[in-house]
């Protein structure tokens, strides 16, 4: 009795303490922020800067807030051009996984197959994804197929290359080791290969939806035929809009910051971080 | 025989009455629908805020553009069968592809729609004031080039000042910061910074050009759907009586239309953009003389080989057509 309470006590104990790392780790996150929020409404308030160029944070809140419309969410504006966006960067961004994952695999694991697609890959990684943009609007018009075109390729490169490089990366003796117990080629990718090349992989996978993100507003300004944030900012420009243009800018920075922390930390902390603690992977590198 | 060969006569005569008659109707009476390629301009703005077809039993399809350039590799790609253009990439259509399009009818035009602007506290009052300073403008448009025509009429020169080529969109924020001394814009840019209350307009361009917009028609389309090209017609001369007479009430439409892009702007900025816009579809022979000198240019630069024959792709029947399908829809 005495040593289930003396546990339960330093259960509490261990639980309060994580609650006050992480209360403490979101105020270490969120305290620059507020203080440069703080410090650009001051300079709007005092007339160092000229709202009608630089609109104040509570400008920009007052109308996100309205166009976000939360009594009537369902004609919610911002979140239709939220969602359109949304749409566009996951969709190219699974797309690319689709085919830059297994891409990746198969030329870290041959060495034949990447020395002839390197020269390849190479004359096309430096191209930044937007220059495709005007291909893609001769060939395709505008609207959907162009702007997941690009926002395709501006993820396919990071993920491909991470995925190469983490394949690249395994030591080649656990492989020798789990082959000469008689692994079969699934387990050995199982429990050898994506393991040990997961980390590289989870960082293309956040480069990738990054760069899917950041071409998505550049592809939706020149090919987007209704909505979107790219599109929105774009229209928002046109006639001088410029609050509307804020909160458009201010979306893409808040989702991007969710989507890396909520859908990549954890897929990280599920899989890299789990793994590693346990050890499971040590016959990675 | 000869009966044989009357009769068989008199039935592809028939034959042909019932044809033309069946066409007659559905011209009449049903419903057809045309490829419109529109931008993020007030009076298209004004023309995508409501069904303005249906008089015409038209169905008008839209397709939204980001500008003028676009709608016209659009057209080109036959993705619509209607855009618009400037006189600049009108002139180079005309004299690399002439047998694509026709001109039917007039768009946006007046001189009235470009002005010089400075910020609102600035001593400047007239374009002469402005020599030696820095002038922002985008330098291959027609506002520019409307703007060297009243330079020239008024005994200055480009070189008198210092053009930043700039994008229109940027040229308020500029000229507000000082970055530049005064710009050059098109509407609604020059009324939504004056209704903004942070630039003055010390110059419009009313007088020196009507620096007319024409609305271009596929070529194949128009041969195959004369109607429906008339019936469009008929649509852009009740677009053109509402923002002329009812430039409050076109603002209106402008404004929530724009809106539903979650974009705010000033109705009143709309309607002032309104009145300094002329918006008549009628081809004349004063509009499509302002194509020439432009031409002439375009083959002075080396840009096109000969000055086209404008007056040949120009097919009035269209408007004709439309102004009784108006007269008759009363």
């Amino acid at each position: 009795m005495t040593a289930i309470s003396t546990g339960d006590a330093t259960q509490a104990k261990g639980g309060a303490s994580t609650s006050l790392t992480r209360v403490a780790g979101f105020v270490t996150f969120i305290l620059p922020i507020a203080a440069f929020l703080a410090f650009w409404e001051a300079v709007v308030w005092f007339g160092l800067a000229d709202a009608t160029i630089l609109p104040a944070p509570s400008m920009v809140l007052v109308r996100g807030w309205s166009l976000l419309n939360p009594a009537n969410s369902e004609h919610s504006l911002l979140l239709m051009h939220i969602g359109a966006s949304l749409w566009r960067a996951l969709a190219a961004f699974v797309l690319a996984c689709f085919v830059a994952i297994p891409l990746g695999f198969a030329l870290g694991l041959s060495k034949g197959a990447y020395r002839a697609l390197s020269p390849l890959l190479s004359l096309l990684l430096p191209l930044p994804a937007v220059a495709w943009t005007p291909i893609f609007l001769v060939a395709f018009g505008q609207g959907e197929i162009t702007i997941i075109g690009v926002c395709f390729l501006g993820a396919f490169f990071p993920i491909l290359y991470s995925t190469i490089q983490g394949v690249r990366g395994i030591d080649v003796h656990s492989i020798w080791v789990v082959r000469s117990m008689g692994a079969k080629p699934m387990d050995l990718f199982r429990r050898v290969l994506l393991p040990g090349a997961l980390p590289a992989l989870i960082s293309g996978l956040k480069l990738g939806m990054a760069h899917s993100w950041r071409t998505l507003v550049a592809a939706e300004m020149l090919a987007a035929l209704s909505f979107g944030l790219g599109y929105m900012i774009f229209a928002a420009r046109s006639y001088m809009d410029v609050s509307t243009m804020f909160v458009g800018i201010v979306c893409l920075a808040v989702i991007g910051l969710l989507i890396e922390h909520a859908i990549f930390g954890t897929l990280e902390r599920m899989t890299v971080a789990r793994w590693h603690s346990s050890g499971k992977v040590r016959g990675a590198r | 025989m000869g009966l044989k060969g009357s009769g068989w006569l008199k039935l592809r005569v028939f034959a042909a009455m019932v044809a033309a008659g069946a066409t007659l109707a559905h011209a009449a009476t049903g419903s057809m629908s045309i490829r419109v390629g529109l931008q993020s301009v007030p009076p298209d703005e004004v023309y995508t805020s409501k069904d303005w077809g249906a008089r015409y039993k038209l169905k008008v399809e839209h397709g939204s553009f980001s500008s003028g350039s676009d709608i016209l590799k659009a057209f080109i790609g036959g993705r619509v069968d209607v855009g618009n253009g400037g006189s600049g990439r009108l002139v180079t259509m005309a004299a690399q592809q002439p047998q694509l399009f026709y001109i039917v009818a007039a768009n946006q035009y007046g001189g009235d729609r470009y002005g010089v602007m400075v910020a609102k506290d600035s001593p400047v009052k007239t374009v002469q004031e402005l020599k030696g300073k820095k002038i922002g403008a985008v330098t291959g448009s027609g506002t520019y080039s409307t703007f060297r025509v009243y330079l020239d009429k008024n005994g200055m020169k480009e070189s008198d000042f210092q053009i930043v080529n700039m994008k229109v969109e940027d040229l308020r924020a500029a000229v507000q910061q000082g970055i530049i001394d005064g710009a050059v814009a098109w509407e609604p840019h020059v009324a939504i910074a004056e209704t903004m209350g942070v630039v003055r307009r010390i110059q419009s361009m009313a007088g020196v050009n009507d620096s007319p917009n024409f609305v271009l028609v596929n070529r194949k389309f128009a041969d195959a759907n004369p109607e429906a090209v008339a019936r469009y017609i008929a649509t852009l001369i009740d677009l053109g009586e509402l923002i002329n007479n009812h430039p409050k009430e076109a603002a209106k439409l402008a404004a929530g239309q724009i809106s539903k892009k979650g974009v705010s702007v000033d109705p009143k900025a709309l309607e002032l953009s309104f009145t300094r816009i002329k918006m008549d579809p009628k081809v004349t022979d004063e509009l499509l003389s302002e194509l020439i000198p432009v031409a002439e240019s375009m083959k002075g630069a080396g840009k096109i080989g000969a000055v086209p024959d404008f007056k040949t792709l120009v097919r009035m029947e269209f408007y004709e057509q439309a102004v009784k399908l108006r007269q008759a829809s009363r």
